[in-house]
């Protein structure tokens, strides 16, 4: 539209209005509009039919309302073309009779500028314009319906007919569309099913689909015509939409009765083929079955054949049993796969050799003689159990069952078939130690518990006396003469009760929880303080300590007071054997090292009378102790302190040298 | 007037409540002792200053069941809770509740003290106030109203000249008005006069 410029026609008898109409659209667009201007009706009925224009501007004040009536006859001229109708003023009822026989709209020209002028032409063009597609379209859809083979119709929410297609009226045996128009065609057409069932509203696929707004196809009911035969359909249904709101729903449908007649006839057909095909099919399959019945029991006899042979020559190399045929002297005759891989010795090195030179350890040697000569004896079977060395050195516990075979009541043949049970004995001994592990873990578990109790009960009574010694200290501290054995005694009470609440509270965290509330120390220090709190001990049983501490050790994470109980424990258990053993040497020496395994160790040696073998194996045990007065709580205690911080406690001793307890901590850095 | 605060201690443990009471006397706190909750609210006076040791956990009554009932009867006695190591989530709700402090065990007697004695000042200061504000008051009630008059003007921030010529008086009248006033309200100077003034 931009591209050729708007013919407008004016019709407009006031000159003054023209010129200013004229001026109004120059100012704005003047060179996008052709304008041509009369001021006389007849000349612009002349005009409107010969030439063409885009718009026609029309002065209502240049008539009467009688007058306005011929606009109708301009439409009618000229169908296509948009008129708008100028006024004088605010003429509502004019504007209104003037779009009501078809003007576009109604401008009042005493306030229209040029840019609202140029607005309503361009709308009105192209309002008129869209009108006209509009129209075309509908046209288009109307003839499409006309002549549609198909038939169609459609209903309101309601269910009423709102309108039907030539095809459908055919198809349904009505010759006049307000027949059906406006009727609930639902129980006219569509009330019943093929077998005469009814077809309730709510069943109806043509309501579900304005109801719940999906397409259906459907094709497997029928429709009734008007005489009340029927015939089937395949019809398609669609919600309708105004404004995106459903009001209703269309159908499509076709008679097939024809496809439904070659379908059927079709079908038929095809089942007989079918039918005939099954026949044959269920012939070949029995011969088949017959057939394959008869292969199988040839594969599986010859199966069974092979089998057995195999068997014989494969079962000895495949048990995991020994087996192991001697002579009647004793010699090896027969040494199955199992025997070689037990003993490393391949048959061909044994064959003909006598059991006991090549495999019996020497106390063995007598009593499986004296099996043998049983078994020959005629006491078979029998069991026993005895060690076979492998070519190793490797001792192997195997569990042998022995039969012989007779030839003529005599011994022809002694079997021994054996189980290797070396690996199932040492897992039997782990379990064992489990077991032991379990047990000392359970009887931890209420040393717990009996911390725990302990703890509560001991805090109290130490909160006191700290509270106490505290009091005590004021009331010193505010006496006019200082007292300073007596402040520093009170001072230690205080001092050793808060002590002993820390080692309760610590020991039960730890044993109640198996939780370590580490922090990071210097052994040596915790050496150091442990001498300084058994001091008095020492000094009172004569005990020399000697030290020998590698200054240079790095730092380790500890429970400290944990720890010092350890180192404590060790200390006195070494006064006490001293003491016991009433030792004229009483020391004790204290080692810190880093050992090989870039380990620290700490080692706590006495002068004592030392450990038997048997007292090493045992003393970490709980409840065990070598004190007439202990209670042997506190070496597996320490033990499990110190496996806690991943070390280890054990002790060492030899003949006169005195015990030695060693425990390693691992370092800082290897914690990290 | 003022009377020594006293520090209440609610404990079931007979020997903790002895060596308490034993460090309140070495350190001079006057100190009451309860075996429970209970008895502490049948014979203690809590509405008179002083603070409260509670161990949270008891038989019977706990010391947050105590606290609530403390809440509950307005009372403004400051609770310090006692609790156990690590039960966080008990010092957590006596905080709440209002407690003005909570000491984990165990802890050090000195901080204690400290605690307490911190208590105990503060209520010593507001009781201070509450008295000085009493006493302030009947010193006032005892001026005439012409020397009311005066001591608004002093507040005010009048001289002696400006005074006797708003009151239409002699600024020696004024002068004897103001020394009157300066003695019956104990003031050794103005800014006194001012001090006890604002405290009406």
């Amino acid at each position: 539209m931009s591209a050729s410029k708007i013919k407008l026609l004016l019709v407009e008898s006031k000159p003054n209005d023209a010129d200013k109409i004229h001026a109004a659209l120059q100012e704005v667009a003047l060179n996008q509009f052709a304008i041509t201007h009369t001021a006389n009706m007849t000349e612009a009925v002349e005009l409107i039919d010969k030439k063409q224009f885009d718009v026609v501007l029309f002065d209502a004040g240049m008539t009467d309302t009688r007058e306005l009536v011929s606009c109708c006859h301009l439409s009618k001229i000229n169908p296509s073309l948009p008129y708008i109708v100028l006024g004088d003023e605010d003429n509502q009822e004019l504007a209104l009779a003037a779009v009501k026989q078809g003007a576009q709209d109604y401008l009042n020209k005493r306030k229209a500028t040029g840019q609202v002028l140029i607005r309503v032409i361009r709308y009105a063009i192209e309002r008129k314009r869209s009108e006209e597609n509009l129209q075309t379209n509908k046209e288009d859809v109307q003839q499409l319906l006309e002549y549609a083979d198909e038939g169609i119709y459609s209903v309101d929410l309601e269910g009423n007919c709102t309108f039907i297609n030539p095809g459908a009226l055919r198809m349904l045996g009505y010759h006049d569309e307000s027949q059906l128009l406006g009727k609930h065609i639902h129980t006219l057409i569509h009330h019943s099913r093929a077998d005469g069932s009814p077809c309730l509203d709510n069943e109806c696929r043509v309501y579900a689909s304005s109801r719940i707004g999906k397409v259906f196809h459907v094709e497997d009911e029928v429709l009734w015509r008007a005489d009340g035969s029927s015939f089937p359909v395949e019809y398609r249904t669609a919600p309708t939409r105004v404004n995106g709101v459903i009001n209703g729903s269309v159908v499509t449908f076709s008679d097939i009765t024809q496809r439904k007649r070659v379908e059927s006839e079709l079908k038929a057909s095809h089942d007989e083929l079918e039918q005939r095909v099954k026949e044959r099919t269920r012939h070949l399959e029995k011969v088949n079955q017959l057939l394959e019945i008869e292969i199988e029991h040839r594969i599986k006899a010859q199966e069974v054949l092979d089998a057995e042979r195999e068997f014989i020559s494969t079962l000895l190399d495949t048990v995991g049993a020994l087996v192991c045929v001697l002579d009647k002297e004793g010699r090896i005759v027969m040494f199955n796969r199992a025997c070689e891989e037990t003993t490393g010795y391949r048959f061909d090195e044994v064959k003909g050799k006598y059991v006991w030179d090549r495999f019996l350890v020497e106390e063995d040697i007598e009593p499986v003689t004296q099996v043998i000569r049983n078994l020959q004896a005629g006491q078979f079977p029998s069991r026993y159990e005895n060690y076979w060395l492998a070519r190793d050195g490797e001792k192997r516990m195997i569990v042998w069952t022995n039969t012989v075979l007779l030839d003529d009541d005599e011994v022809k043949n002694i079997i021994g078939t054996g189980i290797d049970i070396t690996e199932k004995r040492k897992i039997e001994e782990k379990e064992k130690q489990r077991v032991l592990e379990l047990a000392h873990v359970s009887r931890l578990s209420t040393m717990g518990e009996m911390a725990t109790q302990i703890a509560h009960e001991l805090n109290q009574p130490l909160s006191a006396i700290t509270t106490y010694s505290d009091a005590c200290l004021y009331m010193l501290k505010s006496m006019p003469e200082e007292n300073s054995d007596l402040l520093s005694a009170l001072w230690g009470i205080k001092q050793q009760a808060q002590r002993s609440g820390e080692i309760i509270r610590g020991l039960r965290n730890f044993v109640s929880k198996g939780e370590l509330q580490t922090s990071t120390t210097d052994i040596n220090t915790l050496v150091h303080s442990v001498i300084n709190l058994a001091m008095t001990e020492l000094r009172n049983n004569k005990v020399d300590v000697k030290f020998s501490l590698d200054e240079t050790l790095p730092l380790i994470i500890t429970e400290k007071i944990l720890i010092e109980q350890v180192i404590l424990n060790l200390v006195r258990n070494a006064i006490d054997s001293m003491v016991e053993a009433n030792s004229v040497r009483r020391e004790i020496h204290i080692h810190t090292l880093m050992n090989k395994e870039n380990i620290i160790e700490v080692r706590i040696k006495d002068t004592g009378p030392g450990l038997e073998a048997d007292q090493i194996e045992n003393i970490f045990s709980t409840f065990v102790t070598t004190k007439p007065q202990g209670i042997g709580m506190g070496l597996p205690i320490s033990r499990t302190i110190i496996e806690a911080h991943e070390g280890k406690l054990f002790a060492e001793s030899g003949k006169n040298t005195g015990a030695c307890f060693v425990f390693t901590l691992p370092t800082k850095k290897q914690n990290e | 007037m003022q009377s020594q605060p006293i520090v209440h201690i609610v404990d079931d443990d007979s020997a903790i409540r002895d060596s308490l009471s034993f460090l309140m006397k070495s350190v001079g706190f006057e100190s009451k002792v309860y075996a429970s909750a209970e008895t502490f609210l049948n014979q203690a006076d809590f509405d008179k200053p002083g603070c409260l040791v509670v161990d949270v956990r008891m038989r019977g009554m706990s010391g947050l069941e105590l606290q609530q009932v403390l809440n509950e009867k307005n009372s403004k006695l400051p609770v310090i809770i006692i609790t156990g190591h690590g039960d966080i989530p008990m010092a957590v709700q006596a905080m709440q509740a209002g407690a003005v402090d909570f000491l984990e065990k165990p802890y050090d007697n000195q901080i204690l003290i400290a605690r307490i004695r911190q208590c105990l000042e503060e209520v010593t200061k507001e009781q201070d106030k509450e008295s000085r504000i009493a006493e302030a008051k009947a010193r006032l009630t005892q001026l005439t109203p012409r020397e009311l008059e005066v001591l608004n003007l002093l507040v005010a921030g009048k001289h002696n000249k400006i005074i006797a010529n708003e009151l239409n008086i002699s600024v020696r009248t004024a002068e004897a008005h103001r020394a009157k006033v300066m003695k019956k309200l104990q003031a050794d100077s103005l800014s006194d006069i001012v001090r006890i003034a604002l405290m009406r």
